[in-house]
This record gives structure tokens, C-alpha cells and sequence, in this order.
């Protein structure tokens, strides 16, 4: 066969792939028509365009297609999971603070049962105010006190008996049960603890104050309320022995751990001396004693 | 793309897609996990692809798949091969001159084969099938011109061929 030139051949081409306008189109033909080269190339050109096989099927569709089920799981799987993932995270963070916090428990158990503080708990004494006939309302101005004028008064409803000793048992073990309420709360740090502590013997002090001003004042007619002097003396000595007994427990506990008392030193001025007192502070977990070095 | 235009794309291309992959790399488990990876690409990107586009863009992925299967088999050639289950023609059946052509094909290279078949079973302009392939639309063109000529020159030497 004799060749035909590569143009010649781009335009058959052109000519088969639909390129060509109408007018080229006819030219080309009447082209090849009078070239059998030409026209034998366009013919065997012509066999090299495909037929789609259309017996060839894709027949898995159906593990393509996606319904609103499938989906519906997916997000729903993608929330359980999240929802694990955050569980888990929850509980892993949960243990890591019941790890911290059960040492501390069992500590403050293991302290209250050297102390045998649970074998003294008693019922605890209640508080009342009592009410009075005078007016009670607190003047804003100098001049609004009135000679029949007292300020209300709080004071133990003490039993009608005059007892002693069992009203300063109850003292004390109200105040056991109260200390071992404050050591065992955990949602308290060390310092909360003991500035609970400190107030509470504030409080007490002042409670004690008004109740001495009570029994010397109060109108006893009714003979409903008998308030008991209580012997505040003995009382803090008690609990300075308690405290002491307390510290020197917590301070070999924690000398078991390797943890020292931390030592401090602490400057209080007495109204009628002038030269400061340097105090050494050495606290343990949660008391301390104080130690007089200079005056 | 809601679910069930996502669906009807699935019964529209899913056989040519399938044909295309099938006639390039022959081996029917490769062909479909291509048309399966090709689907499930579009539904990950189905906020991003356009509707009318999604035809072109499961063939342009189909198509990388494929050419990665082919490089992957080049080099692999002592890795036993579980062929399309096409009927193994003897003299007789080359009588048929479509599957005289289908064996040509196998003869021509890779973008020759892959422009006429895109060409020709799916009708994509020159346009078209350079963005599937990555290519200008005169290198589309000029491949297509060559791989027919070569086509047609395997054809004239039937005799040499067989």
C-alpha cells in the first residue's frame, strides 16, 4: 500500500472523530473517494473505534448504595463512641482523685481510732435563743439604747438538773464530735480544716463569755433555761492535751512517710509589753504546737 | 448529594465504571474493589462534588487506581494473577473483530488505551477526558490519533498478530 501523508492521515482522523465542519467534511470524502489509499486507511481507521460491552455488569451495587439506616448508625455510632471515649476519661480521671483522697481517709481513720475519739462520741447539746420580753431590737443610734435594752442572748439548753461533771462531758464530746466531723470531711484541704477548727474554738470562747453573762444576769422566773458555768479552764486544757496527743499521732504518721513537720516561726505583741514574742510554730497535717522562744 | 441521588448514581455508573476498570486491568476482584473505592470516595466528598461532575471525578479516581494496579502488577510479575474469566479465544474466535480489537488494545500503552476507551465507551470529549487523566486536550488527542493508528496497523497485520 502506498503511504499517505501524516496530514493526510489527521485529516481522515479529524474526519471519523466528528471534528471536521460540513463543508470540510465533504471534501475529505470526495478526497478519499478518489484515492483508494486514502480510503482503505479510512476504512481499517474506522474498525479501531469500540463498541461498549454492555453484557459487563457491576452486580455488587447494593454493597455501594447507602440507606438512611446505615447512616442512622454510623452517627449513632459515632455519639456511642464519643460517649465511651468521655466515660472512660471520666472514670479514669475519677479513680486517679479516689486514689488520692482514700490515703487521706484512711489516715484520719487510723488517727480517730488512736484516739478513741468514737468511743467518747455522746449526743450532741443543742443551741436555742432565748426569747425575752424586752426589746431585743438592735438601735442603730446612740441615742435608741434604752435602760431596759439587752442584746439577744445565745445559750446551751442545758438540762434542768444542775449537773457538773456530765454538762462538761457533754461540752467535750460535742466538741470531739465536731473535730472529728471537720478532720473527716473530704472536700476540705488541711488549711480549711484547721481555720474551721480555730474559728470554732473562737466561737466557743465567745459562747462560753455569753453564757457566764447569762447566769449572772438572766432573769431565771420562768425556770425554763439553767445555764451551767462550765469550767472553760479545765475544758482547754483538755483539749490543748487532745490537740498535743493529736499532733505528736499525725507527726509520727507522718514521719512513717518521710513527711517532716514544717516548722514556723510566728510574732504576736502583747498589749502591754512592747518587745514582740517570737513563737516556733511546728505543724503537723493538720495541728501544730506552738513553742515559746524569745521575749 | 442527598442519599438517593448518591443511589442513583450508583445504578448509573456503576456498570461503565466497573468496564472501564475490568477492560484495563483484567482481573475481576481488583476491578471491583476499584469501583468500590471510587464510590466510597465520592460519598466521603459528596458535600465538595458537584452532581454533574461526579461522573468525571469517579473516573479520574478510578483511573488512578488503576494505574496503580498496573504499576504494582510490572513489578510484581512472578505474583500469581487470577485473570478476567474472559472465554480464551482460539483462531476461530478471532473471526469476531470485537474481541480481535479488545486483544489489540491490550497492545497498545496505557494513555493511548485509556483515551480511546474513555473516548469511545463513555463519549467524553477531549476536554473531559484530560481532566480524568491529567493531561492537555491536544495530548489527548495526539494519543488517541496514535493509538488508533496503531490499532489499525495491528488490525492490517492480522496475520502477523495471530
Amino acid at each position: 500500500m502506498k503511504e499517505i501523508t501524516e496530514e493526510q492521515q489527521w485529516l481522515i482522523f479529524e474526519l471519523l472523530e466528528g471534528n471536521l465542519s460540513k463543508e470540510e467534511s465533504e471534501t475529505t470524502l470526495k478526497s478519499i473517494h478518489n484515492n483508494p489509499e486514502q480510503f482503505q486507511f479510512y476504512n481499517e481507521l474506522k474498525l479501531t473505534y469500540l463498541i461498549p460491552d454492555n453484557s459487563i455488569l457491576f452486580n455488587k451495587k447494593q454493597t455501594l448504595k447507602k440507606s438512611i439506616f446505615t447512616i442512622q448508625i454510623q452517627s449513632t455510632l459515632k455519639y456511642a463512641a464519643a460517649i465511651a471515649v468521655f466515660g472512660i476519661i471520666s472514670w479514669l480521671f475519677y479513680f486517679s482523685k479516689l486514689n488520692k483522697i482514700n490515703p487521706q481517709i484512711s489516715s484520719t481513720r487510723r488517727i480517730e481510732n488512736q484516739n478513741n475519739l468514737k468511743n467518747t462520741l455522746e449526743p450532741e447539746p443543742k443551741l436555742s435563743v432565748i426569747t425575752q420580753n424586752k426589746d431585743t431590737r438592735i438601735p442603730t443610734k446612740k441615742s435608741q439604747i434604752t435602760p431596759n435594752f439587752s442584746a439577744p442572748k445565745v445559750a446551751l439548753t442545758a438540762p434542768l438538773k444542775k449537773l457538773d461533771s456530765p454538762i462538761i462531758n457533754n461540752a467535750f464530746s460535742f466538741e470531739n464530735s465536731f473535730l472529728t466531723q471537720i478532720l473527716e470531711n473530704q472536700y476540705l484541704s488541711d488549711e480549711e480544716k484547721l481555720s474551721k477548727i480555730l474559728k470554732w474554738k473562737r466561737l466557743n470562747a465567745e459562747a462560753n463569755l455569753n453564757k457566764t453573762e447569762n447566769t449572772e444576769n438572766s432573769n431565771l422566773e420562768n425556770n425554763k433555761v439553767e445555764l451551767v458555768f462550765t469550767d472553760f479552764e479545765q475544758l482547754e486544757k483538755d483539749h490543748q492535751k487532745q490537740l498535743r496527743k493529736l499532733w505528736f499521732t499525725e507527726a509520727r504518721n507522718g514521719l512513717k512517710y518521710g513527711k517532716i513537720p514544717q516548722v514556723k516561726l510566728v510574732s504576736s505583741k502583747k498589749e502591754n509589753n512592747w518587745i514582740p514574742q517570737v513563737n516556733l510554730q511546728l505543724k503537723a497535717n493538720t495541728t501544730y504546737i506552738n513553742a515559746s522562744l524569745i521575749q | 448529594m442527598t442519599i438517593k441521588e448518591y443511589n442513583e448514581i450508583v445504578n448509573t455508573y456503576s456498570d461503565s465504571l466497573y468496564r472501564f476498570a475490568l477492560k484495563n486491568i483484567k482481573v475481576v476482584e481488583d476491578a471491583q474493589e476499584i469501583v468500590q473505592n471510587a464510590f466510597e470516595k465520592l460519598w466521603i466528598n459528596r458535600n465538595s462534588v458537584d452532581i454533574e461532575k461526579c461522573k468525571a471525578f469517579l473516573f479520574k479516581v478510578a483511573y488512578n487506581y488503576t494505574i496503580d494496579i498496573i504499576r504494582k502488577q510490572k513489578k510484581e510479575v512472578d505474583m500469581e494473577v487470577v485473570t478476567y474469566n474472559e472465554p480464551q479465544a482460539d483462531n476461530s474466535d478471532f473471526k469476531d473483530l470485537k474481541r480481535i480489537l479488545e486483544r489489540a488494545l491490550e497492545s497498545i500503552s496505557e494513555p493511548q488505551r485509556n483515551s480511546i476507551m474513555l473516548r469511545d465507551y463513555e463519549g467524553y470529549s477531549y476536554q473531559e477526558i484530560g481532566e480524568i487523566m491529567q493531561m492537555s486536550e491536544s495530548q489527548v488527542k495526539i494519543n488517541i490519533f496514535r493509538g488508533r493508528k496503531n490499532l489499525q496497523q495491528i488490525l492490517g497485520n492480522m496475520e502477523d498478530y495471530l
